[in-house]
C-alpha cells in the first residue's frame, strides 16, 4: 500500500534525510513552519489521544510525545499532503509502541477481528426495531456516546473516531493506523454496531421507555 | 478492486439480491462506492436495487440516519480542549529540540567546536541515547537526549 504520510523510521530513503536541516537559519526556519503549521491541532491531537489513553495525563504525554517525534522528523513531511493525517499517524505508531503496553489493555485477538464478516445477519430491521432505536437516539443524556466508545475495544473506538468525528476516509484512516482499507471498513462496521448495543443497554439500564421521556436519574453516573 | 475489502466481495456481473444491497450500505453511508473499491457495474446495480426494493431504501434510509446522530454526537463530545499548559511544554519541548538540533548540526560540522556569538566559544556535552524497535517489520528508531552541558569561555 502507497502512503503519502512518511513518518519517522518507517523505511524512508536517505534522500528524504538530506533535507534536515544542518546550518542555524534552516533550523530556526523549520521551527518556525512547525509551530505556525502543527501547532493549530494541538486540541484535536489531544482529544484523539484521550480515545487512545482514556484519561488527561497519559493524553498530554502522548501528544508530547508525538510533537517532539513529529518535529525531529518534521523535514521528512512532504508540504502539501495532509500534515494533520501525518501527526495522527505519529500518534497512533507513538501509542501503540509506547503507551499499549504500559497501559495493558485488553486488545481482541487479530482473528476475531479479521474472521468477521459483515454477510452475516444482514437482514431487514423491522419498523419496530427502527422506532426503538431512534428513541434510544433521541433521548441519550450527554455523554453516553463519549461512555459507549470509550468502552468498545481500541480497533474499533479508534476506526469509528476517525470516520465519524475526523470525516477520514477508509483509505486516509488505513493510512494513518497502518492497515488495509477493507479492515477499516469491518471495524467500523462493527464498532458503530458496538456502539448503538451499548447506547439501547444504557437506556434500558435506565429503565427508559416511551412513558417516561424525562429522566430525572441521566445525570448520575454509575460506579 | 474489491480484493481489498474481505467483507464485500462482489465479482462484476454478480447478481444483486437484498443481502448484497444491505451489506453495501455501509459503504453507501461513508461515500465509498467508488471505482477504487467497488466495480463500477455492480456500483449501477446495487443503486438500481435501492430505487426497487422499498425495505432495502428504508433500510439503508436508517442507517444513514443513525450513523449521522452518532457523529453529530461524536463530534459534540469528543471534542476537548488542549490544556493551556499543555501548549506552554509544547513551545517548551520545541525551543529545546531546535536547541539540541543546533547543538548537534555545530558539533557535527565544526568537530565540537565552539559556535555562537563570535568572539565567543562555547562548548556543548549532549549525551543520547539511541534505541530501535522493529515490529512487524517496521524499525522505530528512538533518540533520547540525557542531558546536556554547557560551558562558555
Amino acid at each position: 500500500m502507497s502512503s503519502d504520510l512518511v513518518i519517522p523510521g518507517d523505511g524512508t530513503s536517505t534522500e528524504v534525510d538530506v533535507r534536515r536541516p544542518v546550518t542555524a537559519e534552516q533550523i530556526a526556519e523549520q521551527k518556525a513552519r512547525f509551530e505556525r503549521d502543527a501547532f493549530q491541532y494541538t486540541s484535536q491531537l489531544y482529544s484523539a489521544a484521550l480515545r487512545y489513553t482514556k484519561n488527561a495525563h497519559d493524553a498530554q504525554d502522548l501528544v508530547q510525545d508525538t510533537y517532539a517525534k513529529a518535529f525531529t522528523s518534521f523535514h521528512q513531511f512532504q508540504e502539501g499532503t495532509n500534515l494533520k493525517a501525518w501527526l495522527y499517524r505519529i500518534l497512533s505508531t507513538t501509542f501503540i509502541n509506547s503507551y499499549r503496553k504500559a497501559q495493558r489493555q485488553p486488545l481482541i485477538g487479530s482473528a476475531e477481528l479479521e474472521d468477521w464478516q459483515i454477510h452475516k445477519a444482514a437482514s431487514h430491521t423491522s419498523d419496530q426495531g427502527k422506532s426503538a432505536e431512534d428513541e434510544v437516539l433521541e433521548n441519550l443524556p450527554d455523554g453516553d456516546v463519549k461512555r459507549a466508545l470509550a468502552e468498545i475495544p481500541e480497533e474499533f473506538r479508534m476506526a469509528v473516531y476517525f470516520a465519524d468525528v475526523e470525516g477520514y476516509s477508509y483509505k486516509e484512516i488505513a493510512e494513518i493506523l497502518s492497515v488495509p482499507a477493507g479492515t477499516i471498513m469491518s471495524r467500523l462496521h462493527r464498532g458503530r454496531k458496538l456502539l448503538r448495543e451499548l447506547l439501547a443497554d444504557y437506556a434500558k439500564d435506565r429503565g427508559f421507555n416511551k412513558s417516561k421521556p424525562t429522566l430525572s436519574t441521566s445525570k448520575e453516573q454509575k460506579p | 478492486m474489491t480484493e481489498n475489502f474481505p467483507g464485500f466481495v462482489l465479482a462484476p456481473g454478480a447478481e444483486i439480491g437484498c443481502q448484497e444491497a444491505l451489506q453495501s450500505i455501509i459503504l453507501f453511508i461513508d461515500n465509498e462506492i467508488q471505482p477504487e473499491f467497488v466495480d463500477p457495474q455492480v456500483g449501477t446495480s446495487l443503486t438500481i436495487h435501492f430505487q426497487e426494493c422499498s425495505p432495502c431504501e428504508s433500510e439503508k434510509a436508517h442507517e444513514a440516519q443513525v450513523v449521522k446522530t452518532l457523529k453529530n454526537m461524536l463530534s459534540q463530545e469528543c471534542c476537548e480542549a488542549a490544556p493551556e499548559d499543555l501548549h506552554a511544554r509544547l513551545l517548551q519541548q520545541t525551543e529545546l529540540l531546535a536547541a539540541q538540533m543546533a547543538a548537534e548540526a555545530a558539533l557535527g560540522s565544526m568537530g565540537g567546536m565552539g559556535f555562537g556569538v563570535p568572539g565567543m566559544s562555547t562548548q556543548v556535552t549532549t549525551t543520547f541515547s539511541r534505541t530501535e524497535i522493529t515490529i512487524d517489520g517496521e524499525t522505530h528508531i528512538e533518540i533520547e537526549t540525557s542531558h546536556e552541558i554547557r560551558h562558555d569561555f
